[in-house]
């Protein structure tokens, strides 16, 4: 029988766990401990919960912590992890240090369904959704887990497409009971699926980033087929009516296609579409991806344009650029060629 | 609110089985609809809508779905099971993927070829090629209603049968094999992400601009 994973569990479902199986409910919190705040990897190890008890959990549930199964270093020091889901599939998470950050670039999904032109990911089509400890073990089994400052949902996947364990894996990263880290290091990028927008607006206090990459929705819908049915202009309006409150953040991410959307009229509608919302606009370089018809921008059109937008007034950054030479920066996650050469061996 | 995440009740009107997964199930919608909107479906007040396209109307004040039987599916298996007069909930229609209807490649598989469906029975529709990718010959559903349309040059593109009548091998094949494309024309790509993201990456790579390209995919 194949052992269901405690790791990425909430704390009531654990106690529900506890309950059916005849135990104190306590027992939950004290399984929620052993996964969240010490490093284990058998039930066994849980040794402040009687051997009786631990022989219950052990008959059904493992721990199901997975270590990674690859590591590749960039010359900046930012590092991409290879880790093993479920069904013999692969996801990414991008390690990248900074000064006085670490940042972790968490999967949501293996693969995606988006099919956004400018995306390695999206080129390799979806295989599956990982469950939230498969999320959470990113973190919790990563070598530098003591260092991480920041979580950021930005690797393989669109994580409102696998809403419910996105919001499981949230709750487990921010609650007192699991890793504890506060909800303004958690940020949860979107390419804009409204109503897992919603509800992880109303059910979490992380950070949102929206991916908008053009401010013209015919523009948009040929790098993003997600125009077409969840608009732009309705995601707006969705952040209009929700009070972020003075902590929260919301910010826009744009990657920079040369001759596309780096002129004065995607300056001004940018302008006129973010009117009203206190947000931040990162620049992303484009990294080119194989056989693409796009083009990065030069350096002084994503200066000119930074300046363009401040001058409007929208609080606007160009985000250095990391891993690169390990295909560990944005849009570039891709476990393709390693599922094409598993298929080639089976 | 906004309209796509209303629902609405409404009525069965009829349903059919055209294939051994394939269903059109008739629902009453009173709202106005363009070619290429998709509605939310759900059978339960509080669970999540699955979309659909609206592959035209066969009666007035009606629409028709086509849809197919996922296993283990959250509507699906349901939706097969439902019957005239039943009632369901759907959202007012909504959506931007507007395939032409005059000198365009209309590209799709499965059910992906319900918004084209909307478009020839609304609009009058001039040089059209449409490729369908399908498993077999039973899956080239609105076969006989596409032959009466004489405007549409149709290629069915079988994987898994070689029917002698249709191209066997799936649409990457076909496209692949075929020296010159149309670069003044658009393509307009209905279906599953996989199927999108490869025939746009060979339209692409045979001289295609992207922004020739308009994609719907069935996420
Ligand atoms: C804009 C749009 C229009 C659509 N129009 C139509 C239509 O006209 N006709 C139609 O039949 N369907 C259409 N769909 C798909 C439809 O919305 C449902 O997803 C589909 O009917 C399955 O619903 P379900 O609840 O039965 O299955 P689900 O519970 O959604 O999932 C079924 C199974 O498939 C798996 N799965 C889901 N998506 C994928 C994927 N992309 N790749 C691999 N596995 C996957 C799931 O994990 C699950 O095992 C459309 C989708 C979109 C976004
Ligand atoms: S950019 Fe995000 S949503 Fe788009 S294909 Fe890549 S992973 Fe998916």
């Amino acid at each position: 029988m194949n052992k269901e994973a405690l790791f990425g569990k909430t704390l009531s479902e654990l106690k529900t766990i506890a309950e059916s199986l005849g135990l104190k409910p306590f027992v939950g919190k004290q399984m929620a401990d052993w996964l969240y705040k010490k490093d284990i990897h058998t039930v066994e190890e849980m040794k402040n919960i009687s051997k009786a008890a631990r022989d219950k959990i052990n008959e059904q549930y493992c721990i199901g912590r997975v270590e990674h199964s690859n590591v590749q270093e960039s010359v900046d020091g930012t590092k991409k992890y290879l880790f093993p889901t479920a069904n013999k599939k692969f996801i990414e998470a991008a390690y990248i240090p900074d000064k006085d950050r670490a940042t972790l670039c968490v999967s949501s999904q293996v693969g995606c369904k988006m099919g956004c032109l400018f995306c390695m990911t999206g080129k390799q089509g979806f295989q599956a959704q990982l469950t939230a400890g498969e999320i959470v073990n990113q973190i919790k089994s990563l070598p530098e887990y003591d260092k991480l400052t920041n979580i950021v949902y930005m690797g393989m996947g669109e994580p409102f497409d696998n809403i419910d364990n996105v919001l499981k894996s949230v709750e487990i990263i921010t609650s007192d009971y699991g890793l504890a880290m506060s909800t303004r290091r958690v940020t949860v990028s979107t390419i804009g699926i409204i109503p897992g927008m919603k509800q992880f607006l109303e059910q979490s206090d992380c950070h949102l980033a929206v991916s908008l990459h053009t401010p013209f929705d015919h523009e948009r819908a040929q790098l993003m087929p997600i125009e077409n049915v969840y608009p732009l202009e309705k995601v707006i309006q969705e952040i209009k009516s929700f009070d972020f409150g003075k902590q929260r953040r919301i910010s826009f991410e744009y990657i920079m296609f040369s001759g596309i959307n780096d002129t004065k009229e995607h300056v001004k509608e940018m302008a006129r579409l973010l009117n009203g919302i206190r947000c931040r606009v990162n620049l992303i370089r484009f990294h080119p991806i194989p056989d693409t018809p796009l083009k990065g921008c030069s350096e002084e059109k994503m200066i000119w344009f930074r300046d363009q937008l401040t001058k409007k007034g929208i609080t606007t950054t160009i985000r250095a650029s990391r891993g690169e030479d390990i295909f560990a920066a944005c849009g570039l996650l891709s476990t393709k060629e390693l599922l094409k050469k598993q298929k080639e061996q089976e | 609110m906004d309209s796509q995440r209303e629902n609405y009740e409404t009525i069965v009107s009829g349903i059919s089985k055209i294939s051994e997964t394939a269903y059109l199930i008739r629902i009453q919608y009173p709202w106005a609809w363009q070619p290429g909107d998709v509605t939310g479906i759900k059978l339960l007040e509080h669970e999540p809508p699955r979309l659909y396209s609206i592959a035209g109307s066969d009666n007035k004040n009606e629409i028709t779905l086509l849809f197919t039987e996922k296993p283990d599916g959250l509507l699906t298996p349901r939706l097969s099971e439902v019957k005239k007069g039943d009632t369901i909930f759907a959202s007012k229609p909504f959506g931007k993927f507007r395939p032409g209807s005059l000198n365009s490649w209309w590209i799709c598989n499965g059910t992906g070829i319900a918004p084209f469906r909307g478009v020839w029975m609304n609009e009058e529709v001039h040089n059209i090629t449409l490729l369908h990718g399908v498993r077999n010959s039973d899956d080239k559903y609105f076969n006989e209603e596409i032959n009466s349309q004489h405007e549409i040059k149709y290629t069915a593109c079988l994987s898994r049968e070689n029917s002698g009548k249709d191209f066997h091998g799936r649409i990457t094949k076909y496209l692949a094999a075929k020296g010159h494309f149309p670069v003044d024309t658009n393509f307009y790509l209905c279906g599953s992400t996989e199927m999108i993201v490869e025939v746009r990456d060979l339209l692409i790579s045979k001289g295609i601009p992207f922004t020739n390209i308009y994609t719907e995919i069935y996420f």
